[in-house]
């Protein structure tokens, strides 16, 4: 019976035995004109093609739902991550010995007052004045530099 | 016919939710609200100034401008990048004879809202015209568009 209907699975036409009392009424109303078991596979064979299709498409059918669903849960998971990477502020920059060279004041911080300080030493023409920005001259343009810096977006750092 | 309305109703769905998600009730409730900071230096001339301002997520920094006080007219410094976020750093010095002392208002910000903010300021530093730290006391309020 097993095996019967394992067979009748692949072939996508049931067997003789797996639907007996089908089977037999069948068979009671075809005495009169018995059917051969060979032109029953036939008719069988011809009509798998049109039945064929309809199970594909179903699958197909499916398949597109499930993808549907998938991109779906994708689509939100994204949308919900993208706000999340928010970009922090920099409150203090870090005491590198770049960033010592911009300590103007020598307090141990950078920030504005660096920046006011060096703007004082360049107007003074003070020799100290820091090239904060490298260029080999004290002026303006170390002042704008420094600013920049200051104000400048980097991630939190957690040893506030 | 069974799978066709489900596959319709799949993809409805995930249009939907799309939608929902990636843009909440586009533009409803938005308005652009302007919002000043002030300083107050007490009886010391404010010779430089560096505050944080955060708005929380429903806010959007749209831009920056000097604030009313004529001291510091011009516009503050800031990095462009925070433009489109909730937070932002703002600095300012002011090297010229004339000062300002008291609470002024140093810079205005030009906020896209869309919902309830939360506004959150933090003085960072504030300096006399020589650039020596001082007391100060920073706050904001919302002002009116013009």
């Amino acid at each position: 019976m097993n095996h019967e209907r394992h067979q009748s699975n692949v072939s996508g036409f049931p067997g003789k035995n797996e639907h007996p009392d089908l089977t037999a009424a069948l068979q009671r109303e075809s005495q009169r004109t018995p059917v051969p078991e060979a032109l029953d596979r036939r008719v069988a064979s011809l009509a798998m093609p049109v039945a064929t299709p309809r199970h594909g498409w179903r699958i197909t059918g499916l398949r597109v739902a499930a993808a549907a669903v998938v991109a779906l849960g994708l689509g939100i998971l994204a949308l919900l991550a993208l706000p999340q990477a928010e970009t922090r502020q920099r409150l203090s920059m870090p005491m590198s010995p770049a960033s010592a060279m911009r300590d103007v004041n020598g307090d141990g911080k950078v920030d504005v007052l660096d920046a006011l300080t060096l703007a004082r030493q360049i107007e003074r023409r003070d020799p100290g004045a820091v090239d904060s920005n490298g260029d080999g001259a004290a002026d303006t343009g170390d002042v704008d530099h420094l600013m920049t810096m200051i104000v400048r977006l980097a991630p939190q750092r957690n040893d506030s | 016919m069974k799978t066709k309305i489900l596959v319709v109703a799949s993809m409805l769905l995930a249009v939907v939710a799309l939608m929902a998600a990636g843009d909440d009730a586009p533009n409803q409730g938005v308005r652009f609200q302007p919002v000043d900071i002030f300083i107050d230096s007490g009886d010391v001339p404010l010779g430089a100034w560096q505050v944080e301002f955060g708005g929380g997520d429903a806010v959007e920094l749209v831009g920056v401008e000097g604030g009313p006080a004529p001291c510091w007219s011009e516009a503050p410094r800031y990095d462009p990048a925070a433009l489109m976020q909730d937070r932002v750093v703002v600095a300012a010095i002011n090297t010229q004879s004339e000062l300002c002392a008291g609470r002024v208002g140093v810079a205005r910000l030009h906020l896209r809202v869309q919902g309830t903010p939360a506004y959150t300021i933090k003085l960072i530093a504030a300096g006399n015209a020589e650039g020596e730290r001082i007391e100060a006391e920073v706050s904001v309020a919302e002002g009116v568009s013009e």
